[in-house]
């Protein structure tokens, strides 16, 4: 076996690791607080990254939205601005989609909640490509990612935008656990994500509790497509294969375990270039096959995943 | 009903109906609870107790007048109830089972915003010194009667006006109930703090209380000063196993 | 029902009149279908009763077994696939291939039923959706020949055509074109018949109660004796059979497979049509079916003119659509459309049962005496609504192009109403020779009841001219 190849594969996979990461934390948190898988989580991020787009094409008469991004003084944003203004968009619509389409519902049934998610994914993506066509649109990098922007290590090359996806992913990472474990708000979060009545009777309110978490989780989402968009072309359905092994990831790791999302993010972006790569049966094409047969295993043997705790039904 | 008999009156429920769906468990009830004293709601399985002081949190369908002290709550959220000074310790205790010690007291404190949290923490932790000992523990492996400490310290947190305690004793030792007890007679006489505890027990709640009631099928059936119940032969055939 | 027009005794000759009515219409809708629509919308109509058995399949397991399993694209592909190979490759009939796929859908039904029901709720959820993600990418595996039986990536195509045969060409809509979708509308009409008839009849039976029982509740289910997991399986793996079979129809209608066509889209329309048509009914599947290939077609009709974006005419509109619909029904209507249908059956009539001796448990005449009076009015109002609805629709068809479908709306509403104004009518003025309902309107009754029959003949008329338009009858081979 070739070493170098091995380790410059690796390298490969861990972009897309943190990418799936970050989307896998995104679903983390809203199966926590809400108990609910979001299946539009990828269309809500593709559509932030939009919104990165517009603020970084400034006012122009012919993009969707040109004209309102002109309204915002500063446009065209450099790229950091243009990303921080789309996450915090995206926060703003995970806030409201949780108060207006999640919370009248209450205690509905499972398929109730399958319903809604599926239904602002189609809706989401309908909007996208209504707005500004299916057509993929050139996102510039984040971070410079051209022929002989890397590291070399062992031989084989690191890219420069492989280690500043994973710094902003532990920096954010970082700072969420900060949030969750030494602040007023976050110890609420943790509160309600245990259990709803308990910290409605020590005076949390639950509703905006759980809004904040969907626009953490969005935040989260925003981010992770804001950084993939250069790499997988930013078009409607960008985030909808991402969303499949986020998915793995996330079930992989723990529905309910920020840390299983990042560990299983890694899994699951490393089985996808090297299962495919040393397994000659599983072709490139074949490469969701691995993540989604490991998701299948680990729920069968294992339904809480790697480091979730044991606690299935929605509570 | 019982008018004048309070000098002060720190919970009035009127007309206090409640129901699960088409069944209606509370029927009208209508009773005061005084303040700065300890009240106890007697009654058997399945009679209204749990879901009387569930229907004062407005945690189910309920209509009536709830008034804390001369504020009307009937119509205020559970959360809001907390800020307004009355904090319920639920059957069960309603700790969070995967939250540490210390921090099901901070989030018990989660209403507040002043800076003498920490001076409270180590007050009750003086009171529940055991609560100290395991102040880093997960909240799930403390044994019933701490968590049961932990649910009570933690309403304190909030620094209630009134505090409801729904069966406090449910499942544990009897010498640990004597303890507990005990220490809530300590904190009542300490703190002036108004209680309203729904207990299965009733000669130990009668003990400790100064006024109390009876309810029978959702409604209230008897009530009176805690010696008077004492001496009533219903409630002594009844209640007290007499 | 307080509030119904026609109170009937159960079992009466009324309440019996009322059930031909509805038969009638059942076989009206199925009779006209090939004789009204254009091939093309014969072909759509194929569409949608398929994805209606595939939906009645979900249905068994979302609606009736409780369990939430959202993947029955890939079942569906399955039988599609071993249909296209089987006829293609090994020259088989398309039925002789139809134990073979309701057998192989059975198997895979347990396949992944054993191990998938094992988890319950989103998590089913999440497995079942990741099974229908990842079907159309297996079916590019080149080992074990699964590729050339599937033809991969570019599909297989059927080369040999459904053709009437002679001896069926009296089909209302084969006439000239044997080969046409028409012939297939039938074959796929007596398929959805029978797969109709076999699953009412499952559900009436002992596994039948049991499975609905473990929806109810599960726990009690077990108590009282239900073996779940054989019960969960057997359901599951019916279900996956009747979606493999729906998968044959797929391509005994469109001669052509692809694994393009069997993807996680194909699931969500599959969810989509059990909202809208009713999770857990009988006939929602179908109602569902009609609803997502019709809303399709129209979203898509409408989007050139409307000046919205489309990719080869394949605009977002419909999706846009489907996410409102799929969020409105789980708000206001979680019974979907039948539920709403019988809400209206029941202000129409109400049924009301008798005791073994024959008397009737509510008081039969005199009930709710505050309808009497306007209840000849409202017949009549019926009655008009048709033709006045018909009227609009034709005013807005001229004005405005878009408004495409309104007219047949119309007459839709016409055939729905006048036979109802009738009933209404009718009994108004017979309450009123009896004497029952002294108040009843005899004016407006007997002209609900006339207008009502003139809808009828009207209809009747209109059908018939189309009949004989599409079909003369003197070209019918007597033999």
């Amino acid at each position: 076996m070739d070493l170098v190849l091995l380790l410059q594969r690796i390298f490969d996979a861990l972009f897309n690791s943190a990418i799936y990461s970050s989307l896998a934390l995104a679903l983390v948190i809203i199966f926590r607080s809400t108990g609910l898988l979001n299946f539009a989580q990828g269309e809500m991020a593709t559509f932030t990254a939009y919104i990165a787009f517009v603020f970084l094409s400034g006012p122009q008469p012919r993009l969707t939205g040109g004209g309102l991004a002109g309204l915002v003084p500063g446009v065209p944003f450099p790229i950091p601005l243009a990303i921080i203004g789309a996450v915090i968009c995206g926060m703003a619509g995970g806030a409201v989609t949780e108060r207006a389409l999640i919370r009248p519902l209450g205690r509905a049934p499972d398929l109730a909640l399958v319903n809604i998610t599926i239904g602002i994914l189609l809706a989401t993506n309908s909007l996208m490509a209504q707005w500004w066509g299916t057509g993929p649109r050139m996102f510039p990098a984040v971070f410079p990612s051209g022929a002989g922007q890397n590291f070399t290590i062992l031989g084989a090359r690191l890219r420069y935008s492989t280690i500043g996806v994973w710094a902003v992913l532990l920096t954010v990472l970082v700072l969420l656990v900060l949030l969750l474990r030494h602040t007023r708000t976050g110890l609420a979060f943790r509160a309600v994500s245990i259990s709803r009545s308990s910290a409605e009777l020590v005076g949390v309110r639950v509703g905006p509790t759980l809004m904040y978490g969907w626009a953490l989780a969005s935040g989260f989402g925003a981010l992770a497509a804001c950084l993939s968009a250069n790499s997988v072309l930013l078009e409607p359905n960008m985030m909808l294969r991402v969303l499949v092994y986020a998915f793995a990831a996330a079930t992989l790791g723990g529905l309910d375990s920020p840390k299983g999302a990042l560990v299983g993010g890694l899994i699951i972006g490393l089985s996808q270039t090297l299962i495919p790569a040393y397994v000659p049966f599983i072709g490139f094409e074949l490469s969701v096959l691995p993540a989604l047969i490991a998701m299948v295993a680990i729920l069968l043997v294992r339904p809480e995943g790697l480091y979730g705790t044991k606690r299935i039904e929605r509570v | 009903m019982v008018d004048d008999v309070f000098d002060e009156v720190g919970l009035k429920v009127e007309n206090l109906h409640a129901s699960y769906g088409a069944v209606e468990v509370l029927r009208g009830l209508d009773f005061e609870v005084p303040a700065k004293g300890v009240s106890v709601i007697l009654g058997a399985n399945g009679a209204g107790k749990t879901t009387t002081l569930r229907a004062i949190c407005n945690m189910c369908d309920t209509s009536g007048t709830v008034t804390l002290g001369d504020e009307d709550i009937s119509r205020t959220g559970t959360a809001e109830i907390v800020r307004k000074g009355m904090v319920h310790v639920p059957q069960g205790r309603g700790t969070f089972p995967e939250l540490s010690t210390m921090d099901n007291l901070m989030v018990g404190a989660y209403t507040r915003k002043d800076n003498e949290i920490k001076d409270d923490v180590d007050r009750w932790f003086e009171i529940f010194p055991v609560l100290a000992e395991r102040h880093a523990q997960m909240a799930g492996s403390l044994s019933g009667g701490e968590q049961q400490m932990l649910a009570v310290a933690r309403a304190l947190m909030a620094r209630p006006r009134l505090l409801l305690l729904d069966e406090p004793s449910l499942g544990l030792a009897p010498l640990i109930i004597e303890d507990l007890f005990e220490r809530f007679i300590t904190l009542n006489k300490e703190t002036g703090l108004t209680m309203l505890i729904v207990e299965q027990n009733a000669n130990l709640a009668l003990d400790m209380a100064q006024y109390g009631y009876v309810i029978e099928s959702g409604e209230i059936a008897l009530h009176g000063s805690a010696e008077q119940l004492k001496n009533d032969p219903a409630v002594q055939e009844a209640y007290l196993g007499a | 029902m307080s509030g119904s027009l026609v109170v009937v005794a159960k079992n009466s000759a009324e309440h019996k009149k009322w059930k031909y009515v509805q038969w009638a219409y059942l076989a009206g809708f199925v009779l006209l279908t090939p004789l009204v629509l254009e091939p093309f919308e014969i072909g759509k109509m194929n569409r949608a009763l398929i994805m209606g058995v595939a939906i009645l399949a979900v249905n068994l397991v979302v609606g009736f077994n409780g369990m939430l399993a959202l993947g029955h694209s890939a079942f569906m592909g399955i039988g599609a696939f071993v249909t296209a190979s089987m006829v293609q490759d090994e020259n088989w009939d398309y039925w002789q291939v139809i134990p073979i796929v309701v057998i192989v859908g059975f198997l895979m039904g347990v396949i992944v039923g054993l191990p998938a029901l094992r988890v319950k709720g989103l998590y089913l959820a999440l497995v079942t959706i990741a099974q229908a993600a990842v079907f159309p990418t297996l079916v590019n595996i080149d080992e074990l020949g699964i590729a050339k039986r599937t033809g991969g990536p570019n599909g297989k195509g059927v080369s040999e055509e459904v053709i009437a045969p002679s001896y069926l060409e009296w089909l209302p809509g084969v006439d000239g074109a044997r080969g046409g979708s028409a012939y297939r509308f039938w074959i796929i009409v007596l398929m959805v018949g029978i797969t109709l008839l076999l699953v009412t009849n499952y559900l009436r039976s002992r596994p039948g109660r049991a499975v609905l029982a473990i929806r109810d509740n599960e726990a009690g289910a077990a108590v009282y004796g239900v073996n779940l997991p054989i019960v969960k399986t057997m359901n599951f793996a019916i279900s996956a059979s009747i979606g493999s079979l729906a998968g044959l129809m797929w391509c005994l209608d469109k001669g052509f497979v692809a694994g393009q066509d069997f993807t996680f889209l194909l699931a969500v329309d599959l969810i989509i049509g059990l909202v809208l048509g009713g999770v857990g009914t009988l006939q929602g599947g179908l109602v569902g079916g009609l609803f997502v290939v019709w809303v399709n077609d129209l979203t898509k009709r409408i989007s050139v003119p409307l000046g919205l974006y489309t990719l080869n005419g394949d605009g977002p509109l419909a999706k846009a659509i489907f996410g409102l619909i799929l969020i409105l029904f789980t708000f206001f209507a979680p019974g979907g459309i039948v539920s709403l249908g019988r809400l209206i059956n029941n202000k129409l009539i109400h049924i009301v049962p008798l005791t073994p001796s024959g008397e009737s448990i509510e008081p039969m005449s005199g009930f709710d005496p505050g309808m009497e009076s306007t209840r000849a009015d409202t017949a009549m109002k019926l009655s008009i609504a048709g033709p006045v609805l018909l009227g609009v629709g034709w005013l807005l068809m001229n004005v405005n192009n878009l408004v495409v479908g309104v007219l047949a709306f119309g007459l839709r509403m016409t055939i729905l109403l006048a036979p109802v104004a009738m009933l209404v009518g009718i009994n108004e003025l017979k309450a009123h020779a009896d004497g029952n309902r002294p108040d009843s309107v005899k004016g407006p009754a007997s002209m609900a009841r006339n207008l009502g029959a003139l809808g009828f003949v009207f209809v009747i008329g209109y059908a018939l001219q189309r009949f004989v338009q599409t079909y003369p009858i003197w070209d019918i081979p007597l033999i």
